[in-house]
Formats: structure tokens, C-alpha cells, sequence
């Protein structure tokens, strides 16, 4: 009964953070960039400060130059009038980056500045050792769309604005607080929307109408989710009380891998077992100063460049996940993985450790 | 055990106009600095001095602004260099000589407004650059106290898209020096050292297990709270000195501790709620939970039980949160009380006195404070108004 008892909450969330084909590592002065779809192709190391990591390349400052390094090389941008934060925009293309209010994109005749709306938390230095205080910044969520559109989404008002590539505002909407977007193509996918457990697609041009949606047993629109090029991986698990009790005692959930994908407009599932994976528990205290119990997964889930498939790694086991193949153990000989590097080459799956040594993974089996 | 009740007097009081909510006050009866925080927005410095309030603005580029020892300015940091803002009579911010700062080029982030921390009789202001910290020293001017490497950087981490932290650890320390966490390690900075900061490894710990370090005197403890999954009767404290002897221990689940450093004994504050199962179940079902506070002192170069403090709360209404205080004192003797808000406008007060034995009191508030604010062992009680905020200074009659 034990976890009952407490404010339980069971969830994992949100978007796995998909760095594009750069592993990037940082000191203040320089950072090392390696191609991870180039394995044998050694990092190179670049003088400058980092400003943001994008889904195909790195844009950073070097002696007050701007820079942008993408599979073409390095490019020489001009200085934007807005100050940079530093931030990885895994999911969009360019030279991209945000203020404290704003989104700021390169074109080719310069920048270009779209608002955000940004919502900020503050906590104050509090009174107990070990505890940390500042920001937690909520930016909307961006996609970007295959003809250069930007849709903006802010869960905590709800608006939607839809921007064309000259930065200008075509439509600016009320569509509902709390939402889960997800780029699909030229259209917009919606997690746990039109209700709990389901998926739906919507045109761009009309995000307020479902052309297709999904039922999905125990998905919601905190449910991790992976878009890849073609199709997109969401993982759920069992939120009932009876298995959070049964989480508690043994510390790990079934769950399940959906891959999703389209056609003429409608959504098909395949669905996987992954069996019993791990899972973190952290008790923490409530604002109301009771006891919470936090659960979050212990295992990640690392795509694999250049493919659908994904690598799912715990503690002790790996697998790799493919649509067409299913679950497949794979044996990586006790190497601590990064998280970012897994990439196809040839029939072979191969991996980066953390010192981004590259490791042949799965011989002759992809 | 005396059972009073008192009316609340308040010796200072100062509105502001606007729904931001005041989260942090400093500075003195002359020149209170509140920091404002609207809606989602970023918070705003506001100046009370006279009878007027005025909202201050910063240069966009500020990384930290934090007000000064004395009360006369914010200190603002920017990347490179460090200013001091001042007001003139009118209200109107003025920006003195630009300090410049011995830092390395780091990522941009967002102002984080921060607090000078006590050392001793002196005042510092830590700043975390990526994987560097910063130490200013406030002695009627700024002064670079130290800048160190840290062993790993802070930069942000991967997150989901769309949600990014920008958090620095919360220092706490005295005479003997300054500690934080970082990377599950303790840092110690002594001022009287400035060259270095001291990395220390925590007790080994069970998997629900967490850790935190504090200095007494030059003693490093730890306290590690927590306990074993799947098992909430193994859930407990435990005090551990610099050579991972456990020195004192305890039962329950740890929702809230700290450390009182006033003019008396230093004291160690351990809140707990029973880990028994069956308590939960009544917590759960009845709403009404029992804080327990277990005081320990420090004398003669070790800890001492003091004594326990039961808190009987009942069910919150609405979003009203149950706050325990142990840095205020309001009766004004020079030590800390223990004071209590509950769901029915009540402040308790729990006045440490000489010997330490205690007293409830309860005061009845006219309104049930919104926000409640400390500084430098003050208290002040902020409750919103149509058109605004009232914030009030809480004194003992």
C-alpha cells in the first residue's frame, strides 16, 4: 500500500532530445564536435563559445564572430543585435537561437526575430542546505514546418501563432492550454489530444481539426515521444494505482513501444512489448510539505542516426528497437554509452562511449 | 506550555501597486529592495524609500543582480564586469563605474537574482559562470574575493525542448565557510583560503537515499535522509561527522531541515512525518499530518538532542501551503523562533528563549499571509489587494 499513501506521482515526459548528427562536448573556450554519421572520422576542435545545438549543426561565437557549423563546414554569420542564450534546439534546422523573448533565425539577407512567448518561474534562495534556486524557463514549443512556416505553441496560455519564413505573423490563435505538439511533416501531431490516450493528426493550416487520431492504451500528453524521418516512437506504461504499488515493490513497469506512421492522412500503430524496464524513485516534499513520491524512468532511449530504429539502454541491458525487426538484445561489453551517438554503418550498429571512442555494437545484424 | 493569543503588530509596512507577487525582500527600513514576480514574467527589483515605490530597471545584459550589504544599491554582473545601481531621491536608477571581472567567456544566461551570503562579519556574492564560480566581496565597494574552477561544469543539461533551468546552488555556511552541493559532492570555499575549494564525497548511500553537507566550526557533517525502496519503514536520517560516523539518527520521512545560526547555539532542524504506514493511511484519509521537529545543539564541539517540537496540522484549503520557519526572529532576543503558518490564519510562534524551552502562541492574522518573506532574521507577511500588495513587518509584542 505504501506508495498509495503518499502523493504519488507516475509519469515520464516529454520529447528525448535529439542532438541531429553533432556529439558536441564543451569547455568554456573551445567545444569538440564529432559527425556521428562519420564514425571514422575523428572530432575536430573548435575555438568559441557554444550558443546553441541544432538538429544540423552547431552555432557558437568565436572571438566575436559568428559561427555556424553544419555538414557544409563553417560558415561566417553576422552579428544579431539580440544577445543569445544558450540553448539546444534539437529539433529544428539552421542557424536558430533564443533570448530571454525571443526566437532569432538566419536568412539569407540576415536575421530575423520572432516573438516567444516565454513563461518564467522563479524560486528564491530558501532556507535548506543542498537546495538550488533560480529559473525555470518555459519556451513554447517550435516546429517548423517543410515550407519554411514556424508554428509557436505555448502550453501555459494555449496560444498557437503561426509565422511565415520572413518572420511575419500569419494567424495567432486561443487553442487550448496543456498540449503535446509533435512535427509531422507539413502536418502538426497532437499527444493526448482530442482526449487521454489518443494521438491525432491535424493539417497546419487548420491545427484546430483532427484529420485522423488514435487510441493508444495509457498514452497522454506526457508520454515520451521520438520523431524520427518517417515515422515516430511513443512509449507508454501502465498509470493505474495497483501499478504504481507494484512499481514500488519491485522498481520496475511494463511498457510498451508504439511506432507510428501515416499514410493518406491516417495513422497506423505497431505496437512492441519491451518487457519490465527500471525505473527511479525520488521522495520529495510537496508544497503543502507532505511527503511526494517522483517516478521516472532509469532507461534511456537513444535513436539511431540515419534510421527509424532505436537503441534503449538500462543499467545492465541494451536492446535495439527497429519497426520492422522488433526487440533485439544487442551486447555492448560494459561500455558506458552517450547518450547522442548510435549511428548505422552498413549492416553494423556501432555507438560512442564517453570519451567518444567509437564501438562496433551489433556486427552484420542491423 | 503557555496557549495565548496575540494580536500581530507590525512595525513597517509598505504597499506596492500591481499583481506581482513579492518573492524576496532585503535592505533596511530606508531602502527596502523587493524582487516582483508577475505572471510568467521575468521578476522585477522594486525600491521602497520614503513613502514611495518605484520599479527599477536593469540593463538587459545583467546576469545577476543582487542588493547590497547595506541596503544602498543592487550589485549587477554582467558577463564580464560588475556595477553598482543606485537611486536618486526621484526614483531615477543610476549606474556607477564599471568593475571589470577576471571571467572567461561563457554561454549567455538568464538574470538569476541572487543574495549576499554571511561569512563571518564578512559578505560575498557567489557567481556561477558554466564551470567556474565567482566570489565578490562587499566592503563599501566590490571587490573579486576569489575566482575558482569547478571540477565539472554547470552548464544546462539536455532537457526536454521547450523547458530549460537555469538553477545555482544555494550556499549555507558561517564563520568557517561557505558549502554547496554539486555533481551528489560538497564544496567548501573559507574565505580565509580563497585560493581553493575543498571537494568532499558523501556517505555511500541506499538507492532512495539523498545527502547534504554543513560546516560547524570546521566539523563537515552530513545528513542523509531517506531509505531503501519497496520499504518505507526503512526510512529515516542519519548525522554523519567528517569521518562518515554516524553520530545521531532518527525514524520518519524527512520533508524539510536546516541549520539556525544566530546569537546563540547553533542548532540543526530535522522535520519529519512518521514513516508507519498507518499514519499515512490518516494523513491520507483525514487530511491532518504531524510535523516533528527534532532540534539538536551544538556545544562544547559536539551535537546534543535538544528536544522535539510536534506540529499538528490540519487540511489545507485551496493552494495554502504549510510553512515551517526556523531564520526569523520575532520577539526580537537575538535568537531564531520557530514559527508555523496553518490552514486556519494562524501563525504559531515557537520562541526559543534563553534555555530553549518553548511556547505556542498562536496569532491571529486578519488574512492568511499569501506570500511570507525573511530576511536577515526579519519577517514580513505579504497579502494581495485589489490594486495591489501589502507587505508587512512582523513584530513580537
Amino acid at each position: 500500500m505504501n506508495a498509495l499513501l503518499l502523493c504519488l506521482a507516475l509519469g515520464c515526459s516529454g520529447d528525448a532530445v535529439v542532438e541531429g548528427p553533432w556529439r558536441v562536448a564543451s569547455s568554456s573556450e573551445s567545444f569538440c564536435a564529432q559527425r556521428i554519421d562519420q564514425p571514422r572520422q575523428n572530432p575536430v576542435t573548435y575555438e568559441g563559445v557554444l550558443v546553441a545545438i541544432n538538429a544540423n549543426g552547431v552555432l557558437y561565437q568565436s572571438q566575436g564572430q559568428w559561427m555556424f557549423l553544419s555538414e557544409n563546414g563553417v560558415k561566417e554569420l553576422p552579428s544579431p543585435r539580440e544577445e543569445a542564450l544558450f540553448s539546444r534546439m534539437g529539433s529544428l534546422n539552421g542557424p536558430v537561437f533564443h533570448t530571454q523573448t525571443n526566437m532569432v533565425f538566419f536568412r539569407s539577407e540576415g536575421w530575423v526575430s520572432v516573438p516567444l512567448e516565454v513563461f518564467v518561474e522563479y524560486r528564491p534562495p530558501g532556507q535548506v542546505p543542498g537546495s538550488h534556486y533560480g529559473l525555470n524557463i518555459i519556451y513554447p514549443q517550435v516546429l517548423q514546418q517543410l515550407n519554411g512556416e514556424w508554428w509557436i505553441y505555448q502550453t501555459k496560455s494555449g496560444i498557437l501563432s503561426s509565422y511565415d519564413k520572413a518572420g511575419k505573423l500569419l494567424q495567432k490563435l486561443d487553442f487550448g492550454k496543456d498540449r503535446r505538439a509533435i512535427r509531422w511533416g507539413s502536418r502538426i501531431g497532437w499527444l493526448g489530444a482530442p482526449g487521454e490516450s489518443k494521438i491525432s493528426l491535424a493539417e497546419a493550416s487548420n491545427p484546430n481539426e483532427w484529420i485522423s487520431n488514435l487510441t493508444i492504451n495509457d498514452l497522454n500528453k506526457h508520454s515520451l515521444s521520438i520523431k524520427m524521418a518517417q515515422g515516430c516512437w511513443v512509449f507508454t506504461f501502465p498509470s493505474g494505482i495497483r501499478d504504481g504499488l507494484k512499481s514500488w515493490d519491485s522498481g520496475t513497469l511494463p511498457i510498451h513501444a508504439h511506432y507510428l506512421t501515416e499514410s493518406n492522412a491516417a495513422l497506423a500503430v505497431t505496437r512492441f512489448s519491451l518487457g519490465n524496464l527500471p525505473l527511479n524513485f525520488n521522495l520529495t516534499t510537496s508544497s503543502s510539505g507532505s511527503p511526494r513520491l517522483e517516478v521516472e524512468p532509469e532507461f534511456h532511449v537513444v535513436p539511431v542516426a540515419g534510421t527509424e530504429a532505436v537503441v534503449i539502454l538500462t543499467q545492465t541491458k541494451q536492446f535495439i528497437l527497429q519497426p520492422e525487426k522488433g526487440l533485439r538484445e544487442v551486447k555492448m561489453n560494459g561500455f558506458q554509452f552517450n547518450w547522442a551517438g548510435f549511428v548505422r554503418e552498413g549492416a553494423d550498429l556501432g555507438g560512442y562511449d564517453n570519451q567518444g571512442k567509437w564501438h562496433i555494437c551489433l556486427k552484420d545484424g542491423f | 506550555m503557555f496557549f495565548l493569543v496575540t494580536l500581530l503588530l507590525f512595525n513597517e509596512k509598505f504597499e506596492l501597486p500591481g499583481k506581482a507577487r513579492p518573492v524576496m525582500v532585503a535592505g533596511d527600513p530606508q531602502m527596502r529592495w523587493i524582487l516582483r514576480q508577475g505572471e510568467g514574467t521575468m521578476p522585477v527589483w522594486w525600491c521602497i524609500t520614503g513613502n514611495a515605490a518605484y520599479p527599477v530597471e536593469l540593463p538587459l545584459a545583467t546576469r545577476v543582480a543582487a542588493p547590497l550589504p547595506n541596503g544602498r544599491g543592487l550589485l549587477l554582473v554582467e558577463a564580464e564586469t560588475c556595477q553598482v545601481l543606485s537611486l536618486d531621491p526621484s526614483g531615477k536608477a543610476r549606474l556607477g563605474e564599471k568593475i571589470k571581472l577576471p571571467v572567461k567567456p561563457s554561454p549567455k544566461q538568464p538574470r538569476i537574482d541572487g543574495i549576499f551570503k554571511k561569512s563571518g562579519s564578512r559578505f560575498f556574492l557567489p557567481i556561477f559562470f558554466n564551470n567556474q564560480v565567482l566570489f565578490i566581496e562587499w566592503k563599501e565597494t566590490a571587490e573579486v574575493a576569489a575566482l575558482l574552477e569547478l571540477p565539472t561544469p554547470t552548464s544546462p543539461q539536455p532537457q526536454i525542448q521547450g523547458e530549460q533551468a537555469f538553477r545555482v546552488p544555494n550556499l549555507v555556511g558561517d564563520r568557517e565557510g561557505l558549502v554547496w552541493s554539486h555533481g551528489g559532492k560538497a564544496l567548501v570555499w573559507n574565505p580565509t583560503h580563497p585560493e581553493k575549494i575543498q571537494v568532499l564525497n558523501p556517505p555511500t548511500l541506499k538507492n532512495m537515499e539523498q545527502a547534504a553537507a554543513f560546516l560547524i566550526e570546521d566539523h563537515l557533517f552530513w545528513l542523509v535522509f531517506g531509505g531503501q525502496r519497496g520499504d518505507l519503514d526503512s526510512f529515516g536520517w542519519k548525522l554523519f561527522d567528517k569521518s562518515y560516523q554516524a553520530v545521531y539518527e532518527g525514524k520518519g520521512i524527512l520533508t524539510r531541515f536546516g541549520l539556525v545560526r544566530d546569537q546563540g547555539p547553533p542548532r540543526l532542524m530535522i522535520w519529519t512525518v512518521s514513516q508507519k504506514i498507518r499514519s499515512q493511511l490518516w494523513a491520507a484519509m483525514s487530511g491532518n499530518r504531524t510535523f516533528e521537529g527534532k532540534i539538536l545543539l551544538w556545544s562544547e564541539g559536539r551535537w546534543r538532542w535538544h528536544e522535539t517540537l510536534e506540529i499538528k496540522m490540519g487540511k489545507g484549503k485551496g493552494e495554502s501551503a504549510f510553512e515551517i520557519l526556523w531564520d526569523v526572529d520575532v520577539n526580537g532576543d537575538g535568537l531564531n523562533d520557530v514559527v508555523a503558518f496553518d490552514d486556519k490564519n494562524n501563525m504559531r510562534l515557537y520562541p526559543c528563549s534563553s534555555t530553549f524551552s518553548h511556547q505556542k502562541t498562536h496569532l491571529s492574522l486578519n488574512r492568511e499571509p499569501e506570500e511570507v518573506l525573511r530576511y536577515q532574521g526579519a519577517l514580513f507577511l505579504a497579502t494581495s489587494r485589489a490594486n495591489g500588495w501589502i507587505v508587512e513587518k512582523v513584530k513580537m509584542p
